[in-house]
């Protein structure tokens, strides 16, 4: 990446910044016009009660998607009437965003890490969970302003950086707001505008927090740590609110009809968060300024920019090293087991199942509140000239009666801890559920081992969305069976 | 300041004008909301239409069985039907009904689905009574058994009851009316709190009354589990086992990708309608 100065000392220095008094009212008067557009929106949704598809969905969803994140912007912009930045270089930090949030951002807190499947599954768990999203999408959002503005001439007051992150910020919280609204297919549409404009009112405050650190390592010649804190600050604060928010917002039961109108606590702890820091960005940047003004500028030699790389860098590490503390904390929880010995079987299952009571089995755990996958292991006493072959035959011939639709994709053997063993991989319908609900599909796996004059079956029951996820751990659990 | 308040306030109703037009033309090219639904088991149903309307939600009361006199119109309210009924009617009180409400009645006898329909009652601010009878094409008798109603707004469960034709079991009628009983069923819909999109495969589980939840979640077994159910595509769920009422029992709620709600203490109150209907609403983890 391009690190050549486009300022130079001292000119760079003397470059001051314009005061922005009012910014912090600005911000409230857009909070307020976001909570009066969300308002409409949800009047809007019951009165007309839109059953969205299609194009439709998708047009509507990109507006609700993208008002409150242009809002937002637009009210910022407008602050920015003394010297306002060229509209497109804060349409490409919005664009870049927006595209590194559902390129790389969003792929890796949902598919590669899941954080979505475990974040509050324990104290713990929770503050691992935060410090990943929040690594994830601070350096996303600092590195689409640190590696596609930062260099250039236009980035040349202290609140630049303020404006660049905000919009790089709002271009992320737009992705995940727009996966959202399509993904829920349109219904509810007055309850998803509280958590889009929820979504674009915290981000924007993420993006304040790193973009003043930023817009000052551009004016400044700061200590090597400057930026690495601003970004440790915009992670902390980032995993705080998602922490905040899910205490707060709970779901709930209620008995009858449900409510009427949405929880808006998420939106308010995101208002305040978002006038708050705005409000203190504002000041800081104003005391800098007004220091920059009365002091000299600093014409010491030297490429000032050097540090500048140098304190990149430290961000960069720092960001793996959060990265890594996130992934080892994503590995205990999700790979984490539990040991059983039952007698002659023993192993370890994965700590979040539980035990099932199962008289015929040896060991019966699901995943009640997850997946529900289920790991079985039970024991067949075997007759003369049995074999793995012939108990995987007669337990397909039972299942065949006792499940409705019960299908045998596939059976082989295989060499599983030097054991021979039969693996053979099924499907069936279970009916269960109220009228109106669609049969769920069933799909399974047995490995089959010769124990004694016993047979044992390791057994996983799985929906077929989630076989994926679970059959590495299933794979682990067979892997760990110890036979004596 | 006047230039940047007219700027803001053309910014912002650009955006609100933007926004109407966008919800307008979707809601006007939109299909309606709810599957085709068609009569079996040589069943035919009617409805008989309230009487258009600044409603916003439709509140059902409890369901109640009456019977039709000549000119169709409600005679009198049952606690069930003798034997050689030919037609069973349910009926509930609303409050009013919002425009282009299509409500989903699904009948079922001794549990099994016999028929599903669609109907879309005509839109209202005032109060009324909807019924929806059951009869056969040739208004013969109907098999005597326990009759199952359920109302559907979209996805969500209005208002469902349960009657007896004919003295045949052991439950001789389950209504809504509230009554000192002892237990109760627990049936109700697992949706996103934001979206309100049903959750499939959401379990609903209640513990034994003393159980600690949060430590049944790290390492609970069967043992401890008093009434249990998984949630289907609708994000429909009935509890396999009935519920004491006045008890404080520990509920858990999950599903993945959500929030799980943890509600150490949860008490169904004695005299609550049985069956007992909950909407419950999960967050989502992130």
């Amino acid at each position: 990446m391009a690190t050549q100065p486009t300022l130079t000392s001292p000119d760079r220095y003397a470059k001051t910044s314009f005061h922005r008094k009012s910014i912090w009212r600005s911000a409230a008067i857009a909070v307020v016009v976001l909570l009066v557009f969300v308002a409409a929106v949800i009047a809007l949704d019951r009165l007309l009660n839109p059953q969205l598809s299609g194009l439709a969905l998708l047009g509507v969803g990109v507006v609700l998607a993208v008002v409150p994140a242009g809002l937002w912007l637009t009210f910022f912009y407008v602050q920015d009437r003394v010297e306002p930045e060229p509209v497109g270089y804060v349409g490409r930090m919005f664009v870049i965003g927006f595209a590194l949030a559902g390129a790389l951002g969003i792929p890796l807190t949902n598919s590669v890490f899941r954080v979505q499947d475990w974040l509050y599954r324990d104290p713990l768990s929770t503050i691992f969970g935060s410090l990943l999203i929040g690594a994830i999408e601070t350096f996303i959002i600092y590195a689409t302003v640190r590696y596609f503005m930062f260099d250039e001439a236009e980035f040349d007051e202290r609140t630049d950086g303020v404006v660049y992150c905000t919009a790089a910020a709002l271009g992320y919280a737009t992705a995940i707001n727009l996966q959202f609204i399509l993904n829920s297919g349109g219904s509810g549409l007055g309850g998803s505008e509280v958590y889009i404009a929820e979504l674009a009112l915290a981000y924007a405050a993420f993006g304040g927090v790193i973009g003043y650190f930023l817009g000052h390592a551009k004016l400044e010649r700061d200590p090597i740590w400057w930026l690495p804190l601003g970004f440790l600050i915009t992670v902390l604060l980032s995993g705080l609110f998602f922490v905040m928010r899910g205490q707060l917002e709970t779901g709930g039961i209620s008995v009858g009809a449900p409510a009427e109108l949405p929880s808006i606590k998420g939106l308010v702890l995101a208002g305040a968060l978002a006038v708050i820091v705005t409000a203190v960005v504002s000041l800081l940047v104003n005391r800098d300024v007004n220091r920059a003004l009365s002091s000299q500028p600093n014409a010491s030699g030297g490429d000032p920019t050097i540090g500048d790389r140098q304190a990149n860098w430290v961000v960069v590490a720092l960001f793996a090293a959060l990265l890594l503390i996130g992934a080892i904390g994503w590995n205990g929880v999700v790979n984490g087991v539990t040991a059983f010995n039952n007698g002659a079987i023993g192993g370890a299952y994965p700590s979040g199942y539980g035990i099932v009571k199962d008289p015929a089995a040896a060991l019966h755990v699901a995943d009640r509140v997850g997946s529900g996958a289920e790991f079985i292991v039970a024991s067949k006493a075997l007759q003369a000239g049995q074999d793995v072959r012939t108990v995987s035959s007669m337990l397909a011939a039972e299942r065949a009666t006792a499940y409705t639709a019960y299908k045998l994709i596939d059976t082989r053997p295989a060499i599983l801890n030097n054991r021979q063993v039969q693996v053979q991989q099924f499907a069936y319908v279970d009916a269960a559920g109220l009228n109106g609900g669609v049969p769920r599909v069933i799909q399974g796996a047995d490995y089959i081992f010769m124990m004694n004059n016993r047979a044992v079956i390791a057994t996983m029951l799985a929906a077929p969305d989630t076989i994926g996820d679970v059959d590495p751990l299933f794979t682990a659990f067979v892997n760990s069976l110890t036979i004596k | 300041m006047n230039k940047q308040l007219r700027s803001v306030i053309m910014t912002v109703g650009s955006l609100f004008a933007l926004l109407a037009i966008t919800c307008s033309s979707a809601v006007a090219g939109s299909a309606p909301r709810g599957s085709a639904l068609a009569g079996e088991s040589g069943l035919r149903a009617a409805g008989v239409k309230a009487p258009a309307s600044a409603c916003a939600t439709l509140k059902a009361g409890d369901v109640y069985w009456v019977t039709l006199d000549d000119s169709g119109a409600i005679d009198k309210a049952v606690d069930s039907y003798p034997d050689g009924t030919s037609k069973v009617t349910a009926a509930f009180d609303y409050n009013c009904i919002p425009k282009k409400t299509k409500l989903a009645i699904i009948w079922s006898i001794d549990g099994e689905q016999v028929l599903s329909d669609s109907d879309t009652p005509k839109a209202t601010d005032k109060a009324n009574t909807y019924s929806y009878s059951l009869y056969k094409k040739d208004d013969s008798a109907l098999e005597n058994g326990d009759y199952g109603v359920e109302f559907y707004v979209g996805d969500t469960l209005l208002a469902t009851s349960k009657v007896t034709v004919g003295a045949i079991t052991s439950t001789n009628v389950t209504t809504t009316t509230k009554t000192d009983q002892t237990t109760v069923t627990v049936q109700g819909v697992v949706s996103d709190s934001r979206s309100k999109k049903p959750i499939n495969a959401a379990v609903v589980v209640v513990l034994k009354e003393g159980i600690d939840p949060s430590a049944w979640l790290k390492d609970g077994t069967d043992d401890d589990v008093l009434a249990f159910a998984k949630t289907d595509s609708k994000g429909q769920f009935e509890l396999n086992e009935q519920v004491p009422t006045n008890v404080a029992l520990p509920w858990i709620v999950g599903a993945k990708g959500y929030k799980t709600i943890v509600e150490s203490e949860y008490t169904i109150e004695e005299g609550s309608d049985d069956p007992y209907i909950m909407d419950i609403t999960l967050q989502r983890s992130k």
